[in-house]
């Protein structure tokens, strides 16, 4: 699968996640009048948004990568992170309305028309960060997090404004919610991938076997490449592929493959690597019986 | 003193409103509803001689909301009731007074050019009595006049001697400007106390009724154009500002809202015929605002933009009540009602597009060997992005002819390269010369190629594909 076809995905799937979460949130506001509280109902919130929409985008990376084992670490670590995300997202929206508002600006006409539509999507926004930088927290990469938080932080800021603007527009059509939602899930999947693009420094393509076509950008300093299911690339079913076999790694604006492994072997344009060499376009790399080509986006 | 203003609320002239004990709303804090559910209401109760009452316990008082200020319901629990809680915090006054032609007549309404004589000069003194008087150092006061447009002639000050001397900067107006802009002044006040935090309170005081000067003159207001205010929409502002209005009444006419206004807005409003009771009617306000309650409360869960609350006391037999509303929108909002059950099925096609999309296979392994063009090179085509190599000679070249084109690039010979399938071994090499690349590196000559090669030609990037069969030989067995 291509680069581009691994985003539209993403995209994707924030389109659904908005559309999944909808019915959950719309059933939950009916039982405000069983919480005990605006902060558990806060959270509540929180949580539920912040766990589907996880679960989605979590799930990207295996899905993308037909890798069952990294849709479920994935979609895991996507509903931890989007429950932290959630909460303090709604956490901190909700204490914007209630809270700082009293204390900062005392009018309501600031309120009504800046303050509360702002407080909200700084709520959607901190949501859409915490969302964004999960895949980044799962694959323990901070730059992956931070192309992550700052993709979910434009979506946050496109696509809470889209939902604050609708219910503006049609305060009591139902439906104008549903679409705030799925523009939110879609603009965070959107932003995360433009993002992803600008950053990377190229992608590197499987040439051959059974993860032939598969693309991988650098949005992270390491791409770690090995046999075992924990690695970026999994090059499971190649010969002579160590467990831990080798790593792609950015220092600056300069990409290496440094070999991780005595076991396998790695070259470069067919001539063998003793322990790091610098990448330039078009090189070809061979761990083990995989080939991989190293090119511009 | 409280026979001074005993006379001046008997001399009040709307009836029903300060006849019985009262009790207003005069503020709602809701700044602590996330954290602890709970609301503030500072309330002022006063009794029919329009003192303060004192002396009120939490078990006098319940607190209602409602959704739409029509159906009440109980509100969980009474925490806390606090007398006088405005000496903790402090109050913002803003002074605003009339200055409009008609207060540079005398008392009694008739022309005069002796400055002592005029009801401006009595307003001033009476104002000078009170803000010599003892103010807490927390309390904050500000000043301004209005006719045809509104002054400020002071920020918001801690001492308010200080204004003693802006008294004088407050002149008498030129004949354009000695309209009674009662009503936007009003309204333009509550925007610049809107700023400012804690209790807000603003003392007007008028001899007049609203003379707006686009309605008597016929042209347009310089600042509000054709715009007229209504005493509703300044209800409105005082209300959603959070402050409260106390209205004096300086003269033989009055404006016939205002009191109405100051009412709903949490505030009295007075009479005062000259300078002493006038001194008396502000030093009132200001104990009033001193004897306030700020009465605590565990607000309910109500799903609503905005939640009306109605508090109420019972006192020698009497219940007293008054309503407010606050703002308790979450960021979600309201919920639908009823809700509709149908859209949880979009739960279902939302999990229904993700296994479609698990399922999705992206790309066939040809099975047989073939050429997969990856990039053309710059400002070249190709005749196709894939060609299978079912002959045992496939031409790579500019020509027509050749089996993959790529034109556009002058310097590409018609049969550039060749890859020759041998179908004994079931190789396939690559038959070229330096101008061509496989896998980053110069072909002198030929080059057998195994699956996952890349072919470069001129900037062309190829993948050369051993197929199904072939390539099963790289898998590991």
């Amino acid at each position: 699968m291509s680069i581009s076809i691994r985003r539209l995905i993403l995209v994707i799937l924030g389109v659904i996640a908005g559309a999944a979460a909808w019915p959950l949130i719309e059933l939950l506001l009916t039982f405000q009048r069983v919480f005990p509280s605006y902060f558990s109902f806060s959270l509540a919130q929180g949580i539920i948004f912040g766990a589907v929409l996880g679960a989605f985008y979590g799930s990207g990376e295996g899905l993308t990568s037909k890798e069952k084992g990294k849709i479920l670490g994935g979609a895991l670590t996507g509903i931890v992170t989007g429950i932290a995300g959630g909460v303090i997202g709604f956490l901190a929206g909700q204490a914007v309305l209630f809270l700082v508002i009293q204390y900062t600006f005392s009018s309501f006409r600031t309120h009504q028309y800046i303050v509360i539509p702002l407080a909200r999507v700084l709520g959607w926004v901190i949501l859409g960060v915490a969302v964004g930088a999960s895949e980044g927290v799962r694959a323990r990469s901070l730059k992956k997090c931070l192309v992550g938080a700052a993709g979910g932080g434009i979506g946050g800021i496109l696509g809470g404004a889209a939902i604050e603007y609708l219910r503006a527009i049609y305060p009591d059509l139902i439906y104008a919610r549903l679409v705030g939602f799925v523009l939110f899930g879609l603009f965070v999947g959107l932003f995360y991938s433009l993002l992803e693009r600008r950053v990377s420094l190229g992608v590197v393509r499987v040439l051959n076997g059974g993860k032939r076509g598969k693309e991988y950008s650098f949005a992270q300093n390491r791409l770690s490449l090995g046999s075992a299911p924990r690695n970026d690339i999994v090059l499971e079913g190649y010969a002579g592929v160590a467990p831990r076999h080798a790593s792609f790694r950015i220092r600056g604006k300069d990409v290496y493959i440094e070999k991780e492994s005595d076991q396998g072997r790695v070259l470069v344009n067919e001539a063998p690597v003793r322990k790091s060499h610098l990448l330039k376009y078009e090189d070809v790399i061979q761990v083990g019986s995989a080939k991989i080509f190293y090119k511009t986006e | 003193m409280k026979r001074i203003i005993g006379i001046l609320l008997c001399a009040f002239s709307i009836s029903g409103i300060l006849w019985a004990e009262t009790l207003s709303i005069a503020q709602i804090d809701a700044s602590s509803l996330l954290l602890s559910q709970e609301v503030d209401l500072y309330l002022s109760a006063t009794d029919e001689g329009g003192d303060s009452i004192e002396g009120l316990e939490l078990e006098d008082f319940s607190v209602f909301e409602s959704p739409d200020g029509e159906t009440y319901e109980p509100v969980p629990a009474l925490k806390k009731l606090e007398a006088k809680p405005n000496q903790q915090q402090g109050i913002h006054i803003l002074l605003l007074i009339d200055n409009s032609g008609s207060m540079y007549d005398t008392l009694s309404g008739a022309p005069t050019e002796t400055v002592p004589e005029m009801r401006i000069t009595h307003a001033k003194e009476a104002i000078r009595d009170f803000i010599d008087s003892s103010f807490n150092p927390r309390d904050v006061v500000s000043m301004a006049s209005f006719n045809t447009f509104l002054t400020f002639h002071s920020e918001a000050i801690k001492d308010p001697s200080a204004l003693e001397g802006l008294l004088d900067t407050i002149r008498e107006p030129e004949k354009e400007q000695a309209y009674t802009e009662l009503y936007h002044s009003l309204a333009d006040s509550a925007v610049e106390m809107a700023g400012y935090r804690g209790r807000k309170v603003v003392v007007v005081l008028s001899d007049g009724e609203n003379y707006p000067f686009f309605q008597h003159s016929g042209e347009s207001h310089p600042d509000y154009g054709e715009e007229l205010k209504t005493p509703e929409d300044v209800t409105r502002d005082y209300q959603m500002e959070g402050i409260t209005l106390y209205a004096i009444h300086f003269g033989l006419s009055r404006d016939e809202y205002l009191g109405q206004i100051a009412v709903d807005t949490g505030g009295t409003v007075y009479d005062a015929r000259n300078e002493e009771e006038l001194s008396a009617v502000y030093r009132d306000i200001k104990r009033k605002i001193e004897n306030e309650y700020r009465l605590t409360y565990r607000a309910a869960m109500i799903p609503s933009d905005r939640t009306h609350v109605k508090v109420e006391y019972t006192r020698g037999g009497e219940q007293v009540s008054a309503s407010r509303y606050y703002f308790t929108s979450t960021i979600f909002g309201r919920p639908a009602d009823p809700y509709p059950y149908l859209i949880l099925l979009l739960i279902a096609a939302a999990v229904l597009v993700w296994v479609l999309l698990l399922l999705l296979r992206y790309r066939k392994l040809n099975s047989s060997a073939a050429l997969s063009v990856l990039n053309a090179g710059y400002s070249t085509k190709v005749s196709s992005m894939t060609i299978p190599l079912t002959q045992n000679k496939t031409i790579i070249g500019g020509g027509e002819r050749a089996d993959l084109t790529i034109s556009g690039l002058p310097s590409l010979r018609p049969e550039h390269a060749t890859i020759v399938h041998d179908p004994k071994t079931g190789s396939y090499t690559l038959m070229g010369d330096s101008a061509i690349t496989v896998n980053n590196r110069k072909v002198s000559g030929s080059k057998k190629l195994s699956d996952g090669d890349v072919v470069n030609v001129e900037g062309t990037t190829i993948v050369f594909e051993a197929g199904e069969e072939t390539g099963k030989g790289k898998k590991k067995k």
